[in-house]
Formats: C-alpha cells, structure tokens, sequence
C-alpha cells in the first residue's frame, strides 16, 4: 500500500477543542490509485492529507499510523521526512498564489525546486521545466517562464504549480482543491496528465474535492468525512448510485447539476466546530433519518461489499429515492 | 436625477450596465505578438438581471470583471452604468464613491480583500460611514446586512481569520452590498466553497438580487452553478465572445462548436479526461 492510514487521531491543544480534529481515521491508497476525499469545510480532508507528509498543526498530538511506502511518517527521522516531503509526496493546493513568489519569474520557480530537491544542473532544470509546462497545457512555454505570476490567469498558474509538483517525479501526489479553481477543459486537460502519470508511474493520488461529478466520473474510491471521521468508503461509482450514509445523501442533494432543475438542497445546518462533542453519531443532529439511539451510538465502520458505512441505519437506508441530477443516476 | 430614480428607470426599460467593444491588449516581451485578453467584448445587463461569464482559463473572463471594477485599464470601449459613461479613474473623494456605488467586485479569496484587523461588523460599518451612513445608521444597516447573509452575534464579533471560508465569503458580500451598488461583480466567489455553503450562497445571491434588485456578473467555470443562478450566458474563447444567450439555451442546446465542446466537457458518466483534451486540440487546430 502506497499510502496508509489506520485508526489516525490528531488531537489540538486549547480547551475549546472539545473533539479531535481526526477521530480513528482509516484510508488507504494504492500505486496508481485515485481516492476521492469529500465533505464539508472543516470535515477534516486537509487535516488528512497533510498527516502523509506530517504537517500537524502547532501542538498536535497524533495517535494511529501513518506509512507512504513503507516509511512510518509518525516515527521518521528528520533525514526521512526531509526527503519524504522534498521529492517522494507532493502536495498541491487551490491557491496557487500562495506558494508563488509574486517578485519572481514562473521559470525561477520552477527550476529552482528541481535544482534544490534533484540536483539537477541549471540548464536541464530550465529544459525540464519548458517540458513540464507544455506537459500540463500550457501554451507559450518559452513566453511563460520568463513572465511573472500576476501576468498569469489563475487557471495558468495552477498548472505552473502542478508542473513544478510533477519535477521530483513523486511516488503520491495529494491534490487539495487542485483543480476546483479551474476551467472544465483545463482541469481536464490537467487531470489527463495526473492519470498519464499514475499509468505510467504507478503515482498514487489522494484527491480532495467538493466537485462530487468530478470524484464520481475520476476516482477509483472515495471517501467521505464529516466531524473528523471518514463515514463512507466505497467505489465512487456505487457511492453514487447508491450511497449508504445519509449525510453522503445530503451532499449529493446539494450538488447542482447541469441537467437537472432541481435547485440544490443545503445540508440543514451547519458543520460542527471543535468546541462541539458527541457522545453518539456527530451527524445526528442534522440527520433527516436519526433516531434517539443514534445519539449514543458511537460510529465505527461497518463493512458492506467494497467498502464501509458508519450509520447505525445503514441497512435501512435504502437507495436514493428522492427525484435527484439522472446524471449520477446512470453512470 | 438621484441615483433611486435612475436604477428605477434602467428598471422600466434601458440597462443598468452596458459594455460596448471592451478592448484589453497586453505586451508579451520584444518581438512577440501582444496577446487580447479582451476582444471587443459587448453585452447589456438589465436591473436585477443575471449574466453569466464562462470560458477556459485564460479567456479573459477576469480581465473583463477587473475593467469593470477599473482595476484594469481598457484599451478602447465604453462601461455605462445606469446610462452613464463610466470614466478613467476619477478623481475626487465624491467621483470615488460614486463609481463604488455603480459596481462592486467580490473575489475568489476574501481574505486578502478583507482587513484583518476588522470584525465582520466593524469592516461593514466602517464601509458603510465611508458611504455617508451616519453613526447610528451604520450600526443598523451592518446588522441588516449581516442578518441578510445570514452572519450571527458570534460571527459579527469574528476577525476574518476566525471565520470559515463560507462565512468569510458572505462578509465579502456584505461588504460588497454595502454601498449599494447597482452591479455586483462576482469572480470565482463560490469556486471555493464546498458544496453545502455555495449552495447556502447561491441561494443568497438569488434573495439579494429579488430583494434589492442588484444586478449581477457572475464568473465562473461551475457551468451547472452558472445554469442555477443566471438568467443570461456568455461565453469567452481567447478574449472574445462566442455564444451569448439565455443560459438555459446556451448550455442545453449550444450553438457555437466551442460552447459545444466547453458543455460536453462537464464531468458525468463515462467522462474521460483523454477525450476533452483531444476534443479540445482538435478545436483549436480548425478555429
Ligand atoms: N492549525 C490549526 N489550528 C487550529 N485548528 C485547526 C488547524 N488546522 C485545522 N484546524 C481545524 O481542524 C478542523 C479541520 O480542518 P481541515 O482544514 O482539515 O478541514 P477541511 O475538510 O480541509 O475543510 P475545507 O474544505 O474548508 O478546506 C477545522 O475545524 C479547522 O478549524
Ligand atoms: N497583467 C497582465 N500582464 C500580462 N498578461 C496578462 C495580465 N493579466 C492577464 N493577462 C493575460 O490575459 C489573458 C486573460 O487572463 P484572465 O485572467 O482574464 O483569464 P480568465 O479567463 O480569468 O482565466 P482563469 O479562468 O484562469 O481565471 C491570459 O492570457 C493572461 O496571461
Ligand atoms: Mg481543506
Ligand atoms: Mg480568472
């Protein structure tokens, strides 16, 4: 297993976090695997992904086990995690603009992590990087190293970004919002290379996402968090003809799609913050189908065919009836 | 004429913002050809109307929402709003409120837009005082315009690094509401928002523009978010307009082989990256 993550708990300092951030957090992604990751904001999906490469927030105390490859990322050395988080995970987010250095040009950006993480002499960094920019479609190459991020739209320097990932070549790439701020045929276009990538090199990608169309239509698996928990893990095709959580339901009805006239639902509510506890199921209180019991009812995953379900109604909650976007319907 | 008067009449008959032959041009270094970020772009905006802005990266859909903003010069064209030309930048603390007063751009990040020193009802009345609002009137249309973007008590009293990302976005317009403005520009607003609070903002956006009759530009490469909240579409390939229509029409039965391509590249069963890329190439290779 590429990446491996069992019964992961990360606790933050401070009284008023009344809950961790991660509470038994189990998933898995094999080489040349996609898996999904959705939920609502603060379900814990960042928090997640940044455990592969040991980012904890400040004061964090971390149970369970984490291993890329084989390294036991809790336990590594600083030599490991250096080497680890330099050249055999890499991570991009959505804002591209947060990593960039607005005073220096794209190509300095990018021949610079090569020249740092590999070693590579200056001139082949500059020749990899005209490659690594026409590799994720963007026109110009030549043009574009010499230009400086703000005469970039967004969408450009997303994949700049993602090119400058794909340098070192990693083993897992964790991808967190990468392609929500772009365009349907650039985020194709970027998505295409990642899938070369994971075919031609067994690179595995965790994938965090709120688009559920593009987890549905791209990923092996996904999973699904809510209040630090990962409550349904499942194929993404059966996730979504036929998701077993109720509040896997609630995001789905949420979505809007284009063939649908359906106005999207928000999940009633709001997502609780860690100064809320749960004796029972932490979706209980905006759960259309809870119960009284469900409200002492501490979740664990329950194994169903392919995957899991933390809901004690799991068995009863049958496929999704309500008139809903046919275009998840069919897939 | 007050300013009520007119947005009454751009409400009877003519729009409340009219582009016409935007133009935007940007050098690209010696002996490169200068690249149009802005192809001659028209179109009309009525009262409480909705236009969407969609295209791939790079298009200039940004480009076009910052000219209206005038963060960006154009090279030729004209902005009207509510019939008046709108100018280079104006000089004069009266001229600068007036032209905030016409349109009002909300971002994709709010973070950098928003003072961090500010708590979400300080940042609105601070605004608002700016816009002439008295003491006492500030403090009642900051707590009307949170209670309209549904911020409580507890948010009210937040710095914006305190505050999620959903909330920080509905203080952003807030904000943007306070002066009302005839046009509100929304870039990218809701691309960041996980599913269940851009629905919460959509919603929103359709109440404010009911209840106030705010007009909105609305950028984004959601298309099925575009069809949920837009009357109108427009469509951007390579700084120009291609397909411009109802968005109903336009993203069920589009026209141009672009809008075409764009539409048939929204992820949904047996969507495969492979074939939006060659579909794609294979456009850019006939236009
Ligand atoms: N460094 C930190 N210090 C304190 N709290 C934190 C820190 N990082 C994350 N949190 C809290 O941990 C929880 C999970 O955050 P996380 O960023 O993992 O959520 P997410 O699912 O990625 O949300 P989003 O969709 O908004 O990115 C949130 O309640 C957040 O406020
Ligand atoms: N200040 C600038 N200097 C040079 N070129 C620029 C500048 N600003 C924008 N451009 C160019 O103008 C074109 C249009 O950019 P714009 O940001 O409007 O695109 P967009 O449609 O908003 O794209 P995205 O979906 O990626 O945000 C791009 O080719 C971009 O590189
Ligand atoms: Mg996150
Ligand atoms: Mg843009």
């Amino acid at each position: 297993m590429l990446l491996d993550i069992e019964g992961l708990t990360v606790e933050l300092p401070g009284a008023d976090a009344r809950r961790p951030v991660l509470d038994g957090v189990d998933l898995r992604v094999a080489a040349g695997e996609v898996v999904g990751l959705v939920g609502e904001s603060g379900s814990g999906k960042s928090t997640t992904a940044r455990a592969a490469l040991r980012l904890l927030p400040e004061g964090a105390a971390a149970r369970g086990r984490v291993s890329v490859a084989g390294t036991d990322v809790l336990a590594a050395g600083p030599g490991e995690l250096t080497e680890l988080r330099a050249r055999r995970v890499a991570m991009v987010f959505q804002d591209p603009r947060a990593v960039l250095n607005p005073v220096r040009r794209i190509g300095d950006f990018l021949t610079e992590r090569m020249v740092l993480a590999l070693g590579t002499p200056r001139e082949q960094a500059r020749a990899r990087a005209l490659e690594l920019l026409a590799e994720v479609g963007l026109g110009r190459p030549a043009e574009r190293i010499r230009q400086y991020p703000h005469e970039l739209s967004g969408g450009m320097l997303q994949r700049v970004v993602l090119a400058a990932a794909l340098a070192t070549e990693p083993e897992l790439l964790l991808a967190d919002e990468a392609t929500s701020a772009l365009d349907v045929t650039t985020q194709a276009e970027v998505l295409a290379v990642l899938r070369d990538l994971r075919e031609r090199r067994g690179t595995g990608v965790l994938f965090i996402t709120h688009d559920l169309h593009l987890a549905a239509a791209y990923c092996h698996r996904v999973s699904v968090m809510y209040a630090g928990r990962v409550v349904e893990d499942r194929p993404a095709a059966e996730l979504f003809t036929d998701p077993r959580h109720p509040y896997t339901r609630a995001l789905l009805d949420c979505t809007p799609g284009l063939d649908s006239d359906r106005a999207p639902r928000p999940v009633p509510g709001a997502p609780p913050s860690l100064a809320t506890a749960f004796p029972g199921c932490p979706f209980a209180p905006r759960c259309p189908e809870a119960e009284d019991a469900c409200t002492a009812w501490r979740p664990e995953p329950l194994p169903l065919p392919g995957g899991t379900v933390a809901c004690r109604r799991a068995d009863i909650s049958a496929p999704r009836t309500a008139p809903h976007d046919p275009s998840l319907e069919t897939r | 004429m007050s300013r009520d008067d007119s947005r009454d009449d751009a409400r009877r008959g003519g729009p409340v913002l009219a582009v016409e032959r935007l133009r935007k041009t940007y050098p690209m270094g010696r002996g490169e050809p200068p690249l149009t970020a802005a192809d001659d772009v028209s179109f009309e905006l009525r009262a409480g109307g909705s236009l969407g802005v969609v295209g791939e990266s790079g298009s200039g859909k940004s480009t076009v929402a910052r000219m209206l903003a005038g963060l960006t010069a154009p090279d030729s064209g004209e902005i009207r709003v509510d019939g008046r030309p709108r100018g280079p930048r104006e000089r004069g603390r009266a001229a600068r409120l007036r032209r905030a007063r016409e349109i009002q751009l909300v971002f994709q990040d709010p973070l950098g837009s928003l003072d961090r020193r500010l708590t979400a009802a300080q940042c609105l009345r601070q605004a608002l005082r700016l816009h002439g609002a008295d003491r006492a009137g500030a403090d009642r249309r900051a707590a009307e315009l949170l209670a309209r973007v549904g911020l409580g008590e507890r948010e009210a009293g937040a710095r914006p690094h305190r505050l999620s990302g959903g909330q920080r976005q509905r203080l952003a317009i807030a904000r943007a509401l306070a002066p009302g403005p005839s046009v509100l520009v929304l870039d990218e607003a809701v691309a960041a928002l996980d599913v269940s609070i851009q629905a919460q903002i959509l919603d929103l956006l359709a109440r404010i523009r009911a209840e106030s009759g705010v007009a909105l530009l609305f950028v984004a490469h959601d298309l099925a978010v575009v069809r949920q909240i837009c009357d109108d579409v427009l469509v951007m390939y390579k700084g120009a307009v291609v397909e411009q229509g109802p968005a109903e029409r336009v993203l069920r039965a589009p026209e141009h082989p672009y809008t075409r391509m764009l539409v048939s590249s929204v992820p949904g069963p047996g969507w495969d990256p492979a074939e939006v890329v060659r579909l794609r190439a294979e456009f850019a290779a006939a236009g």
